[in-house]
């Protein structure tokens, strides 16, 4: 928010130093975000959070700088000449809706010459960022900006019967907003009315039809108070976001209207000319009486752990126009001003002290104790010893959006609907993800479009799968992408990974972990149908991995290059993950056998490998494969597979006779059952 | 004439051992030489006898000292035959090695890791909590009420029906707080979701939030935990100044401004050459806060504070968008 601080000095002595007088404002609450020149002078922009609107003007900024800098400060002037009749006989004002407008206030200037506002007002309008229209318009705005209350003028020609109505909208209406945009209202909105129709939104817009011009003579003056929450649902309902809507959302003090209502009648009659009727039509049923806390020395310096002696409390919260008196030792009642509607509690009148006081001199000390929870949790901990298993094992960590294209979530998803953001930010991300594999993909085909040709990647993230009720539940996953695309061999690369460079990395991390895994085929989206596998802890599934389909991967913008995935699910490996158990060392020798056998080439591995472990062999420890196969050598449609077993005795050292009917058995199984045939 | 033998011995066994490559051969020659039964050195200690009495001292000197020097010869020559055996073949060793491929954690996580450390090792607890959040969580808990400005401070993305992606970690604060009782000690890091997206915002980043509620605790208490935190993370001594603020769900507010730790408070681009880093927003915690949760502002009083992983990485490595982190250029992470 702009003001010059030329304007703001005209209520306070500033110092020529303007460095020192943003530094002074921004420590205490008010930041200086900008400087500029405009019009010849340093313009200050100002950052004035939510709850200060009483800041939002140069007057409140000045009353801030006066106590901040120890200097008086000087009031507007509000003497005003009334030379016309009772406003009473002029016109009149029926608040039928009183619950959103506790105070409507009005005066009637009769007989002005509307004309261009003079130069210097139409400076202190610029700087501030506005555009002078007239001599009326422009004094309701130039109020605006020094004194904080929102004013409209009405065209009191052009008020049918020449008399407001402030009441909700009746179904059907219509106005033209002074933007030249004709609104249909909601019977929810608030609006001053004429004898017949709107005219003004009110507290955000006024009426193209009642707006003050230069042919205008007979002027109504508003300076009212209407509920914060109805400026607000108007103001978004119709995307119309003003000066005024601004201040009436974060609340306005409710005595405002009388002195900035004065100032507009000063100024406008200096410069139009005119009479000013005699007194303000003023609604105001309910005057709010002016809240009292208590505020307890003690408990301010308890709570910020620092000494900010008495006398210096009072002051302070004098200077900033509360009123004090002391109910007990140590204990204030304070009264708050009406244009402080940000204060009433203890915690407020604290927050006062503190940053007019300054925290320059609060201590630095560290609180004792410990959470009793402390620590990382189970699965916490676990994500980190994965973290390091992964990128320990050759994978780069990544971290993708949440959000995700509903192509790509289509084609690496589970299939369902995914949760849809209502207002996403671009249609790229405007699904929540139920795979990590699917960003993951897409920002490799990005990495291969920037010359990678292989990659390996992991990420740990949340993914939100569509629950029944439709709302969005959250699985924790770890994944990993391998890709290659024919590489360029450079020096020491590994080879270029495949399926069972993925299908290792699993079983060495689960085998890390602890976990007993096994593998069973499946099948799904987003992998290539017959090189997929269900990763399983007997009936648990802990996730899958496999080929990415290239249809996928095309969704993906990935177009070459053979991809291999997994995912696994976190909560699902949580409780598997245990502790090494020692198992005592064999003080005898093992004895290895090695065999090597022919065998149809279509025969899994882990037929093999069931089958040999099913065997009734004593001392059995480990069935290793050393090698599969294929080519010179070796008929067409077979393979050859070498593999060792390993015998141990935990009591005795085995001999020759204990081994020798292994071969007999191996080949006793392996050959009526698959047609092996020993090398 | 004898010594002139012995002088021709030595030639005759250094050519050989020379010429001895092999540890057989080397063996082969000692004992031609020196061997106890038919060497040479041994035929000729037999011909002591013919020699002079006044000669045969001096020649058995000789022949002994001859024999030594052929033992010691062949010891070297075997130790220098078995080196070289074991010895693995020469290699070009100013070839880049063949590196076992090790990856890397993605800087978010680095950070994350950091502050949690220096956290742990202050007593707290590790919390988290959903990123889908409903508004009750996310605001009015948090004391930012429906139809109130306060909830422009951020723009909020919401899904169709009703929830929103959490905008901060505070929720998990007021969740934590709804499960258990003070003392409360905990940090929340976390994704947080923002509908924002320039040079220096992105929709989705990381924060971690800090909350400590107990009897006692002081907005000094505040002060310290920052200054400790802030210098064990940038490793040196920083100074952290607060500059009052309003954030709905604390009062006092302050944003916290931390000494720039490019320039030392010189000045720098990086600090707008302010010589000062805002860091992120802090406070005492707003008793209506405490209504929301059942805690009793009269005995208890905390402290929270909030700050951006993204934003202490990019201080951290120098990195110089905030876009870096979710585009994964392999040529990025590679740098971790």
């Amino acid at each position: 928010m702009k003001f010059p601080i030329g304007w703001i000095a005209q209520y306070v002595e500033l110092p020529a130093d303007e460095e020192a007088v943003a530094r002074a404002f921004t420590l205490s609450g008010s930041e200086v975000e900008g400087r500029e020149r405009v019009e010849g002078e340093t313009v200050f922009d100002f950052n004035i959070t939510v709850n200060r609107p009483d800041c939002m003007n140069v007057f409140g900024l000045a009353r801030e700088a006066s106590v901040l800098l120890g200097k008086p400060l000087r009031l507007p002037e509000t003497g005003c000449v009334e030379t016309g009749p009772p406003v009473a006989g002029l016109t009149s004002v029926a608040v039928e809706a009183p619950d959103l407008c506790p105070r409507y206030r009005a005066r009637v200037i009769t007989g002005l010459r509307v004309g261009q506002s003079p130069a210097w007002m139409q400076k202190r309008l610029i700087q501030c960022g506005v555009r002078p229209i007239n001599a009326v318009v422009d004094v309701t705005n130039y109020v605006l900006l020094e004194m904080g209350h929102p004013l409209h003028a009405f065209d009191m020609a052009r008020l049918a019967e020449r008399r407001v109505v402030v009441r909700r909208a009746r179904a059907g209406e219509t106005i033209l907003t002074l933007d030249g945009v004709q609104r249909r209202l909601d019977p929810a909105r608030l609006v001053i009315a004429d004898a017949v129709r709107p005219v003004a939104l009110a507290g955000v817009m006024g009426g193209e039809e009642t707006g003050v011009t230069e042919s205008s003579t007979d002027i109504l003056l508003e300076g009212a108070v209407f509920d914060p929450v109805s400026i607000r649902r108007t103001s978004k309902s119709l995307g119309m976001h003003t000066d005024a809507s601004h201040r009436f959302e974060r609340g306005v003090d409710p005595e405002g209207p009388v002195a900035a209502l004065d100032r507009a009648a000063r100024l406008i009659l200096d410069l139009c000319g005119g009479r000013l009727a005699k007194g303000a039509v003023d609604f105001y049923p309910a005057p709010a009486a002016l809240p009292s806390v208590t505020l307890r020395h003690a408990r301010l310096e308890a709570l910020l752990g620092m000494r900010v002696p008495p006398e210096r409390c009072a002051s302070i919260l004098r200077s900033l126009g509360f009123g004090l008196e002391e109910s007990a030792p140590g204990v204030w009642r304070v009264r708050v001003p009406s244009f402080r509607v940000d204060v009433s509690r203890e915690a407020d009148l604290i927050e006062e002290v503190v940053r007019i006081h300054g925290l320059e001199d609060l201590p630095s000390e560290l609180p004792s104790g410990v959470d009793p929870v402390g620590g990382r949790t189970r699965e916490q901990a676990l994500e980190e010893r994965l973290r390091d298993l992964l990128w320990a094992s050759g994978c780069n960590e990544t971290i993708h959006m949440s959000m995700t294209d509903p192509a790509l979530e289509a084609a690496f998803g589970e299939g369902r609907e995914p949760a849809r953001l209502s207002n996403p930010l671009t249609p790229a991300f405007s699904v929540l993800r139920t795979s990590l594999l699917g960003p993951m993909a897409a920002s490799l085909a990005r990495n291969r479009a920037r010359g990678a040709r292989r990659a390996a990647l992991f990420e740990l993230g949340r993914v939100y799968p569509r629950r029944d009720d439709g709302t969005p539940g959250e699985s924790f996953k770890v994944a990993i992408l391998l890709y290659a695309d024919a590489p360029p061999a450079r020096w020491g690369s590994p080879p270029p990974p495949g399926f069972l460079e993925l299908k290792g990395k699993v079983e060495s991390i689960l085998d890390r972990l602890g976990i007993p895994a096994s593998f069973e085929s499946s099948e799904g989206r987003p992998f290539t149908a017959g090189s997929c596998l269900a990763v399983q802890a007997g009936p648990v599934r802990l996730g899958r991995l496999g080929a990415l389909d290239p249809k996928a991967l095309e969704a993906a913008g990935l177009k070459s290059g053979a991809a291999y995935g997994a995912e696994l699910d976190l909560k699902a490996l949580s409780p598997l993950e245990s502790q090494p158990k020692f198992v005592p060392l064999s003080r005898f020798p093992s004895v290895v056998r090695d065999f090597s056998v022919m065998v149809d080439k279509r025969v899994p591995w882990g037929d093999l490998l069931g089958a040999l472990r099913s065997l009734p062999l004593a001392g059995l420890r480990s069935v290793d494969l050393v090698d599969c196969y294929e080519g010179r050598g070796v008929p067409e449609g077979r393979r050859s597979v070498t593999f060792s077993l390993t015998f141990q005795a935990a009591d005795r050292t085995l001999t020759e006779a204990d081994v020798a009917p292994v071969a007999d058995a191996v080949m006793g199984v392996l050959g009526p059952r698959f047609g092996a045939t020993l090398r | 004439m004898h010594l002139e033998r012995i002088e021709q011995i030595r030639r005759d066994f250094s050519r050989d051992v020379q010429e001895a490559s092999t540890e057989s051969a080397l063996l082969e020659v000692k004992g031609r030489y020196a061997g106890k039964k038919r060497g040479l050195l041994q035929e000729l200690m037999a011909e002591l006898k013919t020699l002079p009495p006044e000669e045969r001292r001096a020649f058995g000197q000789s022949v002994n000292a001859l024999k030594e020097e052929m033992e010691a010869a062949v010891e070297a020559a075997l130790g220098r035959i078995r080196a070289a055996r074991n010895a693995p073949p020469p290699v070009d060793v100013t070839l880049p090695g063949i590196r076992p491929g090790l990856g890397t954690l993605h800087p978010i996580s680095r950070v994350r890791r950091e502050i949690e450390e220096i956290f742990l090792s202050m007593g707290y607890a590790v919390a988290s909590g959903p990123e889908v959040e409903d508004a009750y969580h996310n605001f009015e808990a948090l004391n930012t009420p429906a139809d109130h400005p306060s909830r422009d401070i951020q723009d909020t993305f919401y899904l169709e029906g009703g929830l929103l992606l959490r905008t901060q970690t505070s929720p998990v604060q007021i969740r934590t707080m709804e499960a258990r009782k003070p003392p409360i000690k905990i940090i929340a890091p976390g994704r947080v979701f923002r509908r924002d997206d320039d040079v220096s915002h992105s929709p989705m980043f990381f924060q971690v939030e800090g909350l400590v509620v107990d009897e006692g605790i002081t907005m000094a208490h505040l002060k310290g935990t920052l200054a400790h935190f802030y210098a064990k993370l940038f490793q040196k001594e920083v100074v952290v100044r607060f500059r009052p603020s309003y954030f709905p769900f604390t009062e006092p507010s302050a944003e916290t401004d931390l000494s720039c730790v490019l320039c030392d408070g010189s000045g720098c681009p990086v600090c707008k050459r302010t010589g000062w880093l805002e860091v992120g927003g802090c406070g005492m915690v707003d008793p209506a806060v405490f209504g929301f949760v059942g805690i009793d502002p009269e005995r208890y009083t905390g402290f929270a504070f909030g700050l951006g992983i993204d934003r202490m990485a990019m201080l951290k490595y120098g990195i110089d968008h905030i876009r870096h982190f979710c585009d994964n250029d392999l040529r990025f992470l590679e740098q971790f």
